[in-house]
């Protein structure tokens, strides 16, 4: 990625049908520096429509979204389309007939991947997450966990530089959660790509995280650009939300 | 890879997986067939086989009635495929990642037919043999009609699937418009030469009006107009094309006022 390369979000609004999602909302997100960019807030703070814009599935109902160097100002969502990854929350984002691998070979198809080579990163990061069993079997029959693992593995096996996972840490258990921060601050130091993920879990993205955008009833309530430690992220969610929700 | 290749690995990889889905659906497929062997019963009660014998100054109506069957089968079929997709895989949750490929959702939806489409072609051959043993009409030639209404039918499957995309349309924005589809489809069961003779000029406007005389003439062993043909590609080809804009409209509104998730 480009030395200077941001996410640029200026005044945006976005509505469901007559209803207002978002309010005005204003942020950079720096993909050159490696790390993790946290959306954190309560359930319906407006997580998951924030990811949606950012990955180009969804368009603006106002403001500006763009992809800004050093000499271009460009439309983030065409970028996005081709270079990230969006995994929904929930037991959901796999075609549920097919083993994880059949789904991994249809997603890098869909995306122009080499499958040969994002299969042998499935195989690593499966080992990572001690979910190698995983790969062969059908993507239906597995339990909320293990969905939840395999669906992890498929997005950080394809070739994007951006990677948007939708409180991915559902379903896990406090193992797994752990092995899958892990995971993520793995990929995050070693790889070309930058991650954003979204959590209403303070204790589980505290790890990895290196910048964070609150999110409540549709605005950015407050940024933080630096890691806090769990205890900080805590009190600062507290502050801002009330009850920590698990 | 090159953008051929890449576009090959698609269709190659979307027709493998999604042969491995349908045989995971299995009892839901054959329960379909169950419901359009009822269809076909109905037609076949329904129809005046003197009349299309008179008309078409031969003794096999009923094979002229399944040839019109078959077109309408692998129509509905190819129709329902675009607002079954985007229910199932906006549930699924993979309608996101299907949105952010560089195929478009339609050419994707497409490919996945045509597989809809073999397994449709193997349950009206065995209807066909049985309609054959029926009436003493050879399995050879039963054969031969199932292949050319196949191959026939490939123009008005995608005009079908035109007319679906309107219905995907709909699907997206308004979520479920299964029962509209549903009355559409019974609907030109009923006007269209399905069961009966082509009466009107009218029933060349439905997809596979023209495709189902085409095929009847060639069982039939009579000519075929140039003009006939043309207009069966044209009729076709309109109804992709007013199908894709559609869609795409619906896709971009969606894009803007949606979420692609209120399943």
């Amino acid at each position: 990625m480009a030395d200077d390369l941001k996410i640029v979000g200026t005044d945006i609004t976005k509505f469901y049908g007559k209803t207002q999602v978002l309010f005005d909302l204003s942020f950079e997100i720096e993909l050159n520096q490696r790390g993790v960019v946290g959306l954190i807030g309560p359930n319906g703070a407006g997580k998951s429509t924030i990811m949606r814009l950012l990955s180009g599935i969804t368009t603006l109902s106002a403001g500006d979204l763009t992809l800004v160097n050093s000499t271009n100002t460009v439309e983030l969502g065409p970028w996005s389309r081709s270079n990230s990854f969006y995994a929904p929350a929930g037991e959901r984002g796999l075609r549920n007939k097919l083993t994880v691998m059949d789904n991994l070979k249809y997603f890098s198809a869909l995306r122009r991947d080499n499958y040969e080579q994002v299969s042998q990163n499935a195989v690593h990061y499966a080992e990572l997450l001690n979910a190698n069993t995983l790969l062969a079997k059908e993507f239906g029959k597995l339990s909320t966990g293990q969905k939840k693992k395999a669906e992890i593995i498929v997005a950080v096996s394809l070739n994007t530089k951006l990677l948007i996972l939708d409180e991915p840490s559902t379903g896990l258990d406090i193992n797994a959660q752990e092995d899958l921060m892990d995971l993520i601050d793995t990929i995050a130091q070693m790889h070309e790509k930058k991650i954003i993920i979204s959590s209403h879990d303070p204790n589980f993205i505290a790890k990895s995280v290196n910048q964070y955008l609150f999110v409540s009833a549709g605005r950015i309530v407050k940024t933080v650009p630096k890691q806090m430690t769990e205890e900080m992220l805590v009190a600062q969610y507290k502050s801002l939300f009330g009850v920590v929700e698990k | 890879m090159s953008k051929f290749k890449t576009l090959t690995n698609m269709i190659s990889v979307e027709l493998e997986m999604e042969v491995k889905s349908k045989a995971k659906y299995l009892v839901a497929t054959l329960a379909d067939f169950t419901v359009f062997t009822f269809a076909y019963l109905a037609v076949l009660f329904f129809s005046d086989t003197g009349d299309l014998n008179t008309v078409y100054r031969t003794n096999d109506g009923v094979m002229l009635i399944l040839i019109g069957y078959m077109f309408w089968t692998l129509g509905v079929m190819a129709m329902d495929l675009s607002t079954q997709t985007i229910e199932a895989d906006s549930r699924a949750g993979i309608l996101e990642t299907e949105l952010q490929s560089s195929f478009p959702l339609w050419f994707l939806m497409l490919i996945r037919v045509w597989v809809l489409i073999v397994l449709t072609g193997l349950y009206l051959l065995i209807l066909g043999i049985i309609t054959g043993a029926m009436t003493g009409v050879s399995i050879g030639t039963v054969v031969v009609i199932t292949f050319e209404v196949l191959l026939i039918s490939i123009i008005s499957n995608i005009g079908m699937f035109g007319i679906g995309l309107i219905f995907g349309a709909g699907s997206l924005i308004f979520k479920s418009v299964g029962t509209w589809a549903t009355l559409l489809q019974t609907g030109i069961l009923l006007i269209a030469n399905v069961g009966s003779n082509y009466s009107s000029n009218l029933q060349a406007l439905i997809p596979f009006g023209l495709g189902i005389e085409i095929t009847r003439s060639l069982f039939l062993g009579r000519q075929i107009s140039l003009a006939t043909i043309m207009g069966y590609l044209a009729v076709n080809l309109v109804y992709l094309l007013i199908g894709i804009l559609i869609f795409n409209g619906g896709l971009r509104h969606e894009r803007k006022f949606g979420s692609f998730e209120r399943f």
